[in-house]
């Protein structure tokens, strides 16, 4: 994950120091921990729930 | 009428006296000006007070009113609108350096129907940094604080809009709520804040960032619930400007204050976030239900399947849709955010695609199972947040205590306030914070009424009757405007 900061550091030109690379990579592994839950999910046949869809506002 | 008196005032108070002609627009303006001038250096819940203008507005809602051209029940009164609304001609910052002396030359859609119901603006109300947490603990304008307890935090991100109406600065505020940001601030300071159906009110002129697009809400603070339904009203609807608004017919909601409740059926809804609450809020909040069950109320326990993945559903949204509008500011002025903002933003850049569409599919099986479980039951209800007010120190240093439990007040879920309340932006469904009792450090706790997709009447008519039954709505803060 650190590399990915270091390449949006470069990418973005933010001039990021290595200990704010290193939280901004912990925040990031964090939430693929996270998000990680959301794949274990059976989702056969389930369409993502876009708001655009009409079908949302009735 | 003298600045005391503004306490006891309501929406629909004032407005019949307003219509009657028995108070002056004016008047009640200029006292909330001196009461703003009086008591917001202390709780800096204003960042802009547009007084002028407020002034200006009252005489002209004066003069309409003397000529028989009265508008309606927000003719003359006083509100504010957080600062993430665009007000034209008034700077809107939405929290933020990078915005700081942006100045809108339009109206959010919310402030146009507000200056058509001839409501009067009083300013622009302080807010988290781009409204992303729970405190209003903000860096570029200073923290606002709880008028129950200086010491405490306002909630957040509406924490200006709630501080205001508590503290009587005004009588209504527009927020919004992408996380909780309407009912949690509303619940730490004693007051009703709605988070009505996704679309229900637009949100064109929000600003972009300020809250995930699938996720974000226009909403409301008063004091009261019938307050609270006569705004509603007036606001909610149809809007060209905002593709996601949605095109139902706006009920008339103040016809459900005083509808029977009897035999109506009631879920507490139980989940994950019961780990960040404590047994005092749980106290305070399974005594409101036993009030419901004394109106007749059916209460039983509910959840569903999948309720713990709500956070990871949540949080994958928010940051994705919040990133994308931060994109360009993050490239060319990045050290004009906050660190925590920033990093937050950034690490949100790196959540990959797929885990966003994951989030959208697991997110369309919690709303069926929510839709499944109103068919049991017609309203949910839970605590609007854990714990009770934390002191600004706390949240400073990052820390909670959970009956004598450590804990860090933001980990990869959010923020922990934010944990009982995010069902409802995930799903989209109405909720309500109302205040229902006060913690031991005397500052105010509220539990959430939610229900369906545009059964808004039936939590207005749930809330009421608890109001009715309950004097806690009434409290005011100990400010001292002698």
């Amino acid at each position: 994950m650190k590399d990915s900061v270091q390449r949006l550091n470069a990418e973005y030109g933010l001039n990021l120091s290595d200990e704010e690379i290193e939280v901004i990579a912990k925040q990031a592994e964090a939430g693929q921990r996270l998000f990680q839950t959301l794949f274990e999910v059976d989702v056969e046949g389930i369409a993502p729930a876009l708001k655009i869809d009409p079908a949302e506002r009735q | 009428m003298n600045a005391r008196d503004l306490d006891s005032l309501t929406i629909a108070g004032l407005a019949a006296e307003i219509s009657n002609r028995e108070i002056s627009p004016v008047e009640v303006t200029g006292l909330f000006l001196e009461r703003i001038e009086q008591v917001n250096p202390t709780l800096n819940a204003y960042v802009t007070v547009t007084a002028d203008n407020a002034r200006a507005d009252a005489r002209k809602a004066e003069e309409e009113i003397a000529h028989g051209r009265y508008r309606g029940p927000l003719h003359g009164i006083p509100f504010s609108i957080k600062d993430n609304i665009a007000t034209k001609g008034v700077r809107t910052t939405a929290g933020s350096k990078i915005l700081a002396n942006w100045i809108p030359d339009f109206d959010a859609t919310v402030v146009t129907k507000l200056k058509e119901a001839g409501a009067v603006i009083l300013g622009k109300t302080n807010l988290h940094e781009w409204a992303l947490g729970g405190t209003t603990i903000n860096p570029f304008y200073g923290t606002t604080h709880n008028p129950w307890d200086l010491t405490r935090i306002a909630g957040g991100s509406s924490g200006g809009s709630a501080a205001a109406v508590a503290a009587s600065l005004c009588l209504g505020s527009v927020g919004t709520d992408s996380a909780q940001s309407v009912r949690n601030p509303a619940s730490m300071c004693g007051v009703v804040g709605l988070k009505a159906t996704y679309g229900r009110i637009s949100q064109h002129g929000t600003v972009a960032g300020t809250g995930a697009y699938s996720c974000n809400h226009t909403g409301l603070l008063t004091r009261n619930v019938e307050d609270t339904a006569l705004v509603l009203e007036a606001l909610a609807g149809r809007d060209p400007n905002d593709p996601l608004s949605a095109d139902r017919p706006v009920a008339k909601y103040t016809e459900s204050i005083g509808k029977s409740v009897k035999g109506l059926r009631v879920g507490i809804l139980r989940g994950y976030f019961e780990e960040v609450m404590t047994r005092e809020v749980r106290d305070i909040f399974y005594a409101a239900m036993e009030t419901l069950k004394q109106l007749g109320m059916e209460i039983e326990e509910v959840t569903t399947p999948h309720m713990d993945l709500i956070p990871a559903v949540k949080v994958c949204t928010s940051r994705v849709e919040n990133a994308s509008a931060h994109d360009r500011n993050l490239r060319a002025r990045s050290r004009d955010y906050s660190p925590p903002t920033r990093n937050a933003y950034l690490a949100a850049l790196l959540v990959p695609a797929s885990a966003y569409i994951m989030a959208q599919r697991v997110r369309r099986i919690i709303c069926d199972e929510f839709h499944e479980l109103l068919r049991k039951v017609q309203i949910l209800a839970l605590p609007t947040v854990g714990f009770a007010v934390p002191a600004i120190v706390e949240c400073e240093q990052g820390w909670l205590d959970i009956d004598g439990k450590k804990i860090r007040r933001q980990d990869e879920r959010g923020g922990t306030d934010s944990l009982t309340a995010i069902p409802f932006n995930v799903t989209g469904f109405p909720a309500m914070s109302v205040p229902c009792g006060f913690a031991k450090t005397a500052t105010p706790i509220g539990m959430q009424i939610a229900s369906g997709p545009f059964q808004e009447e039936l939590i207005f008519s749930v809330a009421h009757a608890y109001e009715q039954a309950t004097d806690w709505h009434k409290r005011r803060p100990p400010i001292d405007v002698s």
